[in-house]
């Protein structure tokens, strides 16, 4: 176990360097120079040459890389150039409430397609159970073929605009301005109301969060009820399960002995569909102006600033390497062969 | 002299006759569906600007008549005109027209010219450095010490790009080189090469330890006709199949770079930015500006992925593992 893990970390080294160094690679292609950028156009040629020095820009590439690491790992990421404030404030800022609202939509996406797609493989190959597969394979094509951001534009006109049931799609905490917006612990509008007891503002807060979950549900769900269906599908026409149900086992208990082998795919899968909502966050999130990582990112990427940039792409490529990290233990867990096979090898 | 004859093994070609079509259209209505929109959308892609009722890229303006239905004159002596801007839809105008006063049904038709265009390029071009760095890559793996670890390198490469966030990427990388349609064209096909790459990386090291290739190496072809005349056709399969897929999601992808004013900017009619410029007017009731670019795009995108999915069953149990 200890062996397994420390093994698995190790490993996270190289990874992250090899992303630190691409997210600053790709920062030197920008083009322009961020000197003339932060200085904008009243500046003098000494101020050029003293902020070049100071940025350490007239060092060889991989002197810059160095100090970049460095910096990096003691948490400074530099500033924005738009707002001037450090960058690992605004992302210690924005990211929670991205991370609130991809993990609410993954929670979504994984009861409705574990649900949906357990009851789809067991069904009846006639009558409703023929209906009930065939709508989750036009439900499936459908969902993957529409924009995420279209979809929550459809919500916002049927629930907001129409029948008025759900608040404007202007943030986390709409009705309420910047000073009344409390500055909690947690960084998400709904989780920081709860704390401070305000529960008028929470239940807005809450309301204002159903439209974008149910958006991300509405369009991943069917990835999580494919694989679901599939390996269920799958696992129950085996020679195992069918043993068992010859001999008369209780059906809680084979429904136990399914799951805990159907499990890995979907849980790979899941994890997956996390680290991608991260990216496909940024569109929902411009529609409910969620005040989150993807808006962040759209300004600076319109704005060139570098290293807010530089920063986000740092965030992202974590982000995805903890989530395949996070799969890979569930794994160890779940899955006792790799446990063998682990000790076999080592 | 006397000539051989080899016994007859001709494949068993259907013939296409019209009623073989129909009951095989009768038997896949999906697939039937599927393929009619595509029909319809690459020949938009083709004619679509020609069609359309109104010019996509130029506003709207009507002339002012008075209560007898005579136009309003300006001082110079003109008539007066006005923009056709946000009308419901209707007879003259199909799917509305939006704030600054154009057609949304004529820059729903032409954008197919936008879209389909960035799909279909950015997906052979990925699919072609994909296919030829996977080809490589894996035909070098555990050769020789520095091949081998370059193909290491390369091969680690393409997973570390696909660590990140492909849409974050793709802002990323549009900061870097900008917008437009070439732009998008280009950092989607670098985001299409790791996808492919795997695909014929993975049939490439089964295919090179194939007898056949044992076979051209002991008659003594070249390397790299072995690699690109005999191997390479046979391992591409795979990654072809997906080209479909992959279409659709570059679809989807140029619509979201649009839809936050990194793609393809207006005037040009692209679904994504057009879908853009109506989110206000959801919140306000107005829903055609977005609603009907939305549906166009999602038609497209479910058939490609439909098409996708047949090519996929159909190959399924065939080609190279079937050997």
């Amino acid at each position: 176990m200890r062996k397994f893990l420390l093994r698995r970390f190790a490993f996270l080294i190289p990874q992250l360097f090899v992303v630190s160094f691409l997210a600053f690679l790709l920062i030197k292609l920008l083009p322009g120079d961020p000197v003339l950028i932060i200085l904008g156009p009243l500046r003098t040629q000494e101020g050029v040459i003293r902020e070049t020095k100071r940025l350490g820009l007239d060092k060889p590439f991989f002197v810059q890389y160095g100090r970049y690491v460095e910096r990096t790992v003691q948490g400074d990421f530099g500033h924005s150039i738009v707002t001037k404030q450090p960058v690992i404030e605004e992302l210690g800022r924005r990211v929670p409430a991205t991370l609130w609202l991809i993990t609410l939509g993954l929670v979504a996406c994984v009861v409705i397609g574990i649900g949906v797609g357990y009851v789809a493989a067991l069904a009846p190959p006639t009558g409703w159970g023929t209906w009930l597969n065939k709508s989750i394979i036009g439900y499936g094509f459908l969902a993957g073929a529409l924009p995420d951001f279209w979809v929550g534009l459809i919500l916002v006109f049927i629930f907001f605009a129409t029948l008025g049931i759900l608040p404007a799609p202007i943030g986390q905490l709409p009705g309420y301005v910047p000073s009344q917006i409390p500055t909690g612990p947690t960084n998400i509008d709904l989780l920081d109301t709860l704390i401070k007891g305000d529960f008028g503002q929470a239940g807005t807060a809450f309301r204002a969060s159903i439209m974008p979950v149910v958006t991300l549900a509405i369009v991943y769900a069917p990835v999580v009820l494919k694989i679901t269906a599939v390996t269920t599908t799958e696992v129950f026409n085996s020679q195992y399960v069918t043993g068992a149900r010859a001999v008369g086992v209780r059906r809680r208990t084979i429904t136990r002995y399914i799951m805990r082998n159907a499990l890995l795919p979907i849980v790979t899968t899941s994890g997956v569909l996390y680290a991608f909502l991260l990216g496909g966050a940024v569109l929902v999130e411009t529609v409910f102006s969620w005040g989150g990582f993807g808006q962040y990112t759209v300004d600076a990427v319109n704005a060139l600033d570098f290293n807010v940039i530089q920063g986000m792409m740092l965030v992202a490529a974590v982000f995805t390497i903890v989530v395949y990290l996070l799969i890979d233990i569930i794994h160890y867990f779940v899955d006792p062969r790799i446990r063998v096979s682990t000790v076999g090898s080592s | 002299m006397t000539t051989i004859t080899w016994p007859a093994v001709r494949a068993r070609v259907p013939r296409l006759s019209a009623s073989a079509i129909w009951a095989g259209m009768r038997r896949q209505k999906l697939l039937t569906l599927a393929l009619g929109i595509l029909a319809v959308m690459i020949v938009l892609a083709a004619v679509g600007p020609i069609i359309a009722p109104h010019d996509p890229e130029s506003v709207l303006r009507e002339t002012l008549l008075d209560e007898r239905g005579e136009p309003i004159l300006n001082a110079e002596g003109d008539p007066r005109t006005q923009l056709v801007n946000l009308r419901a839809p209707s007879g003259t105008y199909w799917f509305g027209t939006d704030e600054k006063a154009l057609d949304v049904f004529s820059r729903t038709i032409s954008a197919p010219r936008v879209d389909l265009v960035i799909a279909i390029a950015s997906t052979i071009i990925g699919l072609g450095a994909g296919s030829v760095i996977g080809l490589v890559a894996g035909y070098a793996a555990g050769r020789g010490r520095l091949v081998g670890s370059l193909a290491e390198v390369l091969t680690r490469f393409m997973d570390i790009i696909q660590a990140f966030p492909v849409f974050i990427v793709a802002l990323a990388l549009v900061a870097v080189i900008g917008s437009g349609q070439d732009k998008v064209i280009y950092v989607l096909s670098f985001l299409f090469t790791p996808i492919f790459f795997r695909y014929v990386r993975a049939e490439t090291l089964l295919v090179r330890e194939l007898t056949f290739v044992e076979a051209e190496r002991a008659v003594g072809n070249p390397t790299r006709r072995i690699m690109f005349n005999h191997i390479l056709p046979n391992s591409v399969t795979t990654a072809t199949v997906q080209g479909s897929a992959v279409m659709g999601y570059a679809i989807l992808l140029t619509a979201g770079l649009s839809f936050v004013g990194a793609g393809v900017a207006p005037p040009t009619p692209e679904w994504g930015a057009m879908i853009r410029s109506g989110v206000e007017l959801m919140q306000s009731g107005q829903w055609w500006t977005s609603v009907f670019p939305g549906i166009t795009l999602g038609l497209t995108v479910f058939s490609l992925a439909v098409i996708g999915e047949s090519i996929r069953v159909r190959w399924r149990g065939s080609g190279l593992r079937g050997y």
